[in-house]
């Protein structure tokens, strides 16, 4: 059990390290006009959220806390369906990057000793 | 159209048009230079900018191309409105597309929002989408397609078109044009009990449907750069002759057990220079593999054509023949274009396949071949005859 949640916590922390990273890529891409491309990576943003959602509150049950705040993702994926509802894709490019890569920065590794 | 100014956070004044964002809600001057930084071809010798907006993307093109000739189409109007303190003898606005000089050392720089909030009936729509499709599905692949390019070039395991046309022995001046739309499912008996009067070409994701129903085709032909094309030719072991664009999928065209042909396209600039070094043909592409195909058969000096599976359609929200490899469920939210249909009065389209409809019928009024149209849930080709099953049978066998 223990391997398992040391494993979890690694993966956790892979994961939040490449999402600042990652929302900047998409807001590029729907800056250059590749919007097919930018919606798979949007596809597997909100994929990935889920999953974020989910491990925070699977780690909560061992007392271990990432801090990341549902209700905030949440609002972040509202927006960005909005914006998508009305192609408004420079305003999705910017939630990814001055709002969304700024929030990821935020996000702390979980220790592992924790 | 419901233009709105607004602060951005920057300080610096942003754009929205019916409620869409032209510009950055952040920094809009630094957003339109970014993308005139990614979108520009400095080479070209003049340029045309669809939309004014507040001029931003205006400024950064000067800033960048100096005194070449710019003409800006302002869509709305918009400039009467916006425009402040601009001097400039190489830049003409107008907001009639009439008035603009189109060569073939322009570039069109068309931003994205543009199309997103033009109506879909003005009369400049489906040019602007057209042009934006294939510039935005280049810059997609561009690297991919070169590395391809030098990699199919270098292996010399082909031989040419025109070495293929030399040695070229059939007499046959039918040709069976396999696509793998809709309509193939509907046809593909009728395919397999006349397949033997024609030379037989199907585009790669329709080789696995036919080799399924025991239809060996005389040729494949392929165009796409991706390596998920390997899909189509994958366990087949066919053994006939593979066409192959200069800049196609390179592993693919390896991976072929039978005769390789190479095509170069004409404004793909290596593939030009290569042709002019080996004295060899260009062909037009058209932006598909279908229409590649079209082209081929027209360069072979075909008389007739008898297009199957060729729908430039959707039916019940699938895109491609169901056992084709090609084969999506079309998303809810994509755009739809209704156009008339061969049995139906209207059938839906996509705006790529609409844009092969309007290539197809431009080159089957301007061709000699005779051009039949077997697709009975596609959209209707103007150029082309559509044919029946029954009238098919007839007109074989009065070929004969």
């Amino acid at each position: 059990m223990e391997t398992t949640i040391v494993e979890t916590i690694e993966i956790y922390n892979e994961y939040i390290a490449k999402l600042p990273n990652g929302c900047l890529i998409t807001a590029n891409l729907l800056r250059d006009d590749q919007i097919n491309v930018a919606m798979d990576n949007i596809a597997n943003f909100a994929e990935g959220m889920q999953w974020l959602l989910h491990m925070t509150a699977l780690l909560q049950q061992y007392e271990i806390h990432t801090r990341i705040n549902p209700e905030q993702i949440n609002e972040f994926l509202n927006e960005i369906n909005e914006a998508l509802t009305n192609e408004d894709y420079y305003l999705v490019a910017d939630i990814f990057e001055y709002e969304l890569a700024e929030f990821m920065k935020k996000l702390v590794p979980l220790k592992v000793d924790q | 159209m419901n233009f709105e100014k607004e602060l951005a956070k920057n300080g610096e004044e942003t754009l929205k048009a019916n409620n869409v964002y032209i510009y950055s809600k952040y920094a809009p001057k630094k957003d339109a230079e970014r993308w005139i930084e990614q979108q520009v071809d400095i080479h070209a010798q003049s340029y045309i900018l669809v939309g004014f907006g507040l001029g931003y993307h205006l400024e950064a093109l000067q800033a960048k191309v100096g005194n070449k000739p710019i003409q800006v189409l302002s869509l709305f109007k918009e400039h009467e409105q916006f425009m402040h303190n601009m001097n400039s003898s190489n830049v003409m606005i107008t907001s009639e597309g009439e008035c603009l000089t189109i060569d073939e050392y322009v570039q069109i720089l068309i931003p994205q929002v543009w199309l997103t909030i033009m109506s879909k009936d003005h009369p400049l729509y489906n040019i602007f989408a057209n042009i934006k499709m294939k510039q935005t599905s280049y810059k997609r692949f561009a690297s991919t397609m070169e590395l391809n390019f030098h990699t199919n070039i270098q292996a010399q395991h082909y031989i040419t078109l025109n070495e293929f046309r030399n040695n070229n022995t059939s007499s046959k001046k039918r040709a069976f044009l396999i696509a793998s739309g809709p309509s193939l499912d509907e046809r593909i008996d009728a395919l397999k009990q006349q397949a033997h009067k024609a030379y037989v070409l199907c585009v790669g994701s329709a080789l696995k449907v036919l080799l399924k129903h025991q239809i060996v085709p005389d040729a494949v032909i392929i165009s796409d750069c991706q390596d998920t094309i390997y899909e189509q030719i994958r366990d087949t072991q066919y053994e006939g002759d593979l066409f192959f664009l200069c800049t196609a999928n390179a592993n693919t065209i390896k991976q072929h057990i039978g005769r390789r042909i190479l095509l170069l396209q004409s404004g793909y600039r290596l593939a030009e220079q290569y042709a002019k070094n080996i004295n060899e043909v260009l062909l037009e592409t058209g932006g598909s593999v279908s229409t590649t195909a079209f082209s081929l058969l027209a360069n072979l000096e075909f008389e007739e054509i008898y297009l199957f599976g060729l729908d430039l359609a959707i039916a019940e929200h699938t895109t491609h023949a169901q056992q084709s490899t090609s084969n999506r469920d079309v998303l809810q939210q994509e755009k739809l274009i209704y156009v008339e249909g061969n049995r139906q009065n209207k059938v839906p389209t996509l705006p790529n396949l609409f844009m092969y409809l309007q290539w197809f019928e431009w080159q089957a009024n301007k061709s000699n071949m005779t051009v039949y149209n077997l697709c009975p849930l596609g959209a209707k080709i103007k150029g082309t005859q559509y044919v029946t099953l029954p009238n098919f049978e007839k007109l074989l066998s009065n070929g004969d």
